[in-house]
Order: C-alpha cells, then sequence, then structure tokens
C-alpha cells in the first residue's frame, strides 16, 4: 500500500512536471502571440500613407515636431530671403533619380520610402524630374556636390523647405540576363535655399531601398535641417 | 532516473538549438583616421570624431587606429585635404596592405569633423571595392555623430564576407 502511494506521488510528480512543461511553452506562446500582435497593430498604427494623404491634420496631431516644422503653409515667407519672397511656398519635396525605369520591386519600396518620409517629416509632395533639371540633380550626389555650397538646385525646387533626394542605380543583368536591382547610391536632404544645410550620401554601397528607409533615421536630422529655418526667420 | 535523464536531453537540445552557429565568423576589420587638419583641430572636434568612433565600434567590429601621415602611406597620396577626392582605388587596394592575423581590412573610413564650422565629412570604403562619401553641414553636426557612425557602419559591411 505504502509502495503503491509513493508510486503514485511518483506519478503525480510526472504529471505536475509535464503539466508545468506544458504551461511554459503555452505561455511562451502566448507571449510571442501577444509580441508579434503588438508589432503588427504598431505597424499599422505606423501606417502611414493613408493616414497622411486622407488626413493630413492628423499628422499634425502625432506632435512630431518636424512635422510641424515642415508645414510650408507656416508665416515666415515675410522674413526669409529675397529669394524665397519671390518663390511661392511649396511642401517638402521628394525626388527619385533613377537611370531608365526602376524595376517593380524597386518601385514598390521607392513607394514604401515615401510613406516612411511623409509620417516622419509631415507633408511631401513627390515630383518627377524634368529633363531639363536631371543634370542638376545628378549633381547632388557628385563629389563635390552640395555641401561644399556648389549646388545646382532647379528653381522649380527651391520654395521647399526641404528635399529628400534618392538616387536608384540602374539595374544590371546578371548571368541568367535578369534584371538585378544595385539598390541605392545616393541619398540627400537638404534646404533648397541654403544647400550647404543638410546631409548626403553617395556611393555604391549596395544597400536597398528598404533596409536604407527601415533606418530612415534621418528625422533628427530633417529636424535639425529645419530648425535653422526658424533661425534664420528669428 | 530514466525520466530525469529525458528531461535533461529536452532542455539539452532546447539550449543547443537556441546558440546561434559561428563557425568562420569574424570581427570587420576597420581602420579609422581623424582627418581634421592640425589647423582646425580644437577641443570640439576631437570629441567629435571620438562620438564616430564609439558609434562605429560594437560587437562585431575591430577598430584599428592609424594617424594621418600613416595613413598617407598606405594610400600611397601625399595630400591629406583631397581625400574626398581620391580614386576609389586608392582605398581598396591598401586593404590588403595591412594585415591583423593574415586577416586584410575590410574597410577604411576617414572621418573629418569641425564642429566650429558645422561641417562632418566622411570617406568609407567597404570589402565590396566601393567607396561612399558623407556630408554633413549647416547645423551642429556633433550632435549627429552617433548617426554618420551608423552610415559609415553599414557601408564598411558592404559585400563583407568572412
Amino acid at each position: 500500500m505504502k509502495k503503491s502511494a509513493g508510486a503514485v506521488l511518483f506519478r503525480m510528480k510526472r504529471t505536475t512536471i509535464f503539466a508545468c512543461g506544458v504551461l511554459i511553452a503555452l505561455a511562451g506562446c502566448g507571449s510571442e502571440a501577444s509580441a508579434s500582435g503588438t508589432s503588427a497593430s504598431s505597424l499599422a498604427a505606423q501606417e502611414p500613407s493613408r493616414a497622411a494623404s486622407a488626413a493630413p491634420e492628423q499628422v499634425e496631431a502625432t506632435g512630431e515636431p518636424e512635422a510641424a516644422a515642415a508645414e510650408p503653409g507656416s508665416e515666415e515667407g515675410g522674413s526669409e530671403s529675397e529669394l524665397a519672397q519671390n518663390i511661392e511656398p511649396r511642401p517638402p519635396l521628394f525626388v527619385v533619380l533613377s537611370e531608365g525605369e526602376p524595376l517593380r520591386s524597386e518601385a514598390r519600396e521607392i513607394d514604401g520610402a515615401e510613406r516612411q518620409i511623409r509620417r516622419r517629416i509631415g507633408e511631401l509632395e513627390r515630383i518627377e524630374i524634368a529633363e531639363a533639371d536631371r543634370a542638376a540633380v545628378r549633381s547632388w550626389f557628385q563629389p563635390e556636390g552640395l555641401v561644399v555650397g556648389n549646388a545646382n538646385v532647379p528653381v522649380a525646387y527651391r520654395g521647399a523647405p526641404i528635399i529628400v533626394a534618392i538616387e536608384i542605380a540602374a539595374p544590371v543583368r546578371n548571368r541568367r540576363g535578369r534584371r538585378v536591382s544595385q539598390g541605392v547610391t545616393g541619398l540627400a536632404v537638404f534646404r533648397p535655399d541654403q544647400p550647404s544645410t543638410g546631409f548626403v550620401s553617395a556611393g555604391p554601397a549596395g544597400i536597398y531601398v528598404s533596409s536604407y528607409i527601415e533606418e530612415f533615421e534621418l528625422a533628427p536630422v530633417a529636424a535639425a535641417i529645419l530648425a535653422t529655418r526658424e533661425g534664420d526667420a528669428s | 532516473m530514466k525520466f530525469r535523464a529525458t528531461l535533461v536531453a529536452i532542455f539539452a537540445s532546447i539550449l543547443w538549438f537556441h546558440v546561434p552557429a559561428q563557425a568562420g565568423d569574424r570581427d570587420l576589420e576597420i581602420l579609422v583616421v581623424n582627418m581634421t587638419p592640425d589647423a582646425a583641430s580644437d577641443e570640439a572636434s576631437r570629441t567629435c570624431f571620438q562620438r564616430v568612433l564609439r558609434g562605429i565600434r560594437n560587437d562585431g567590429t575591430h577598430l584599428l587606429r592609424r594617424g594621418e601621415t600613416g595613413l598617407l602611406r598606405l594610400v600611397q597620396r601625399d595630400d591629406p585635404r583631397e581625400f574626398m577626392s581620391w580614386p576609389d582605388e586608392a582605398l581598396t587596394d591598401a586593404h590588403s596592405r595591412v594585415q591583423t592575423h593574415n586577416i586584410p581590412l575590410d574597410s577604411i573610413a576617414l572621418v573629418d569633423c569641425r564642429p566650429s564650422e558645422q561641417s562632418l565629412v566622411v570617406r568609407v570604403s567597404s570589402p565590396s571595392g566601393a567607396t561612399s562619401r558623407i556630408r554633413l553641414g549647416g547645423f551642429a553636426v556633433e550632435e549627429h555623430a552617433a548617426f554618420v557612425a551608423r552610415r559609415i557602419r553599414d557601408r564598411a559591411w558592404a559585400g563583407w564576407s568572412p
């Protein structure tokens, strides 16, 4: 009797341990599920395109300082330079320089990048580069472009408080003859009225649009650039 | 007893699968040089450079340091002020001239930070054989040293292979 009670106790222990194991496993799955749920919901919350395009005032309501700073309608034109007085204010600009037609995957990533940037800096207008302006835009990514102050900014771009430009390398053909993306080769964020104020990165680093923009931590840099405008106004 | 052994085996196998494989793994070998000219060098520029350095240094990075004179000898150039327009090969060909335990350099990062002039300029070569240029200017650049350091790290890893 005593022996059988011991056996029962041992069996209970096994059962208890097993049950604990199952519970721990379930708890693990649960927490993972809730974690992925959180990220999914936060991603949904971060989904910028619809919110930004449908209701721009909601972007302002997020309280992001750069969103407010990027607001092109703000009255600072009066104390701007002569140039700014003559040029119609525009929203921040998004410019994509690519040689030839981007791949479909690149086009998707560029769209994603645009949404990300819009979420970061508020309003954003994407513009197609006119043929006459291509050389000027290309010069932004040249070794002596932009920050040294000899940048060539087309007149049509000058009313914007900030320009975000991406350069995409022309795809190359692999051994099977398929076109393969070379990724982003340049990124420029600057003030068109004062091109030496900005950030430029250029070079075939083999970085793809998505990874470039995923880590689009330019928000502080963009905010710093926009803050220089406020400094000018005061 | 048998049950306990089974439990131990299960936990051991769980632990085993959670340890990432690291066969053939090694750090990124990166040489970082402060290219700020002596005339423009001050406390703020040195602090800025140190911030960039701190940002580049992380677990997977083996940082090497060399002075400007040593770099010029390495890349076989005369004028350090021209470093942004040196041909890519000047840097990438130099990768194999510096070796740590028979491992050549993966990247060379040249940093010129001048907070007093609101300018931070970087040239970085990558194992892919390309080089990138990064320029930041017109505001308090030293506050964005960590941001630039991350961009340097990204480019330094491009095309890396153990």
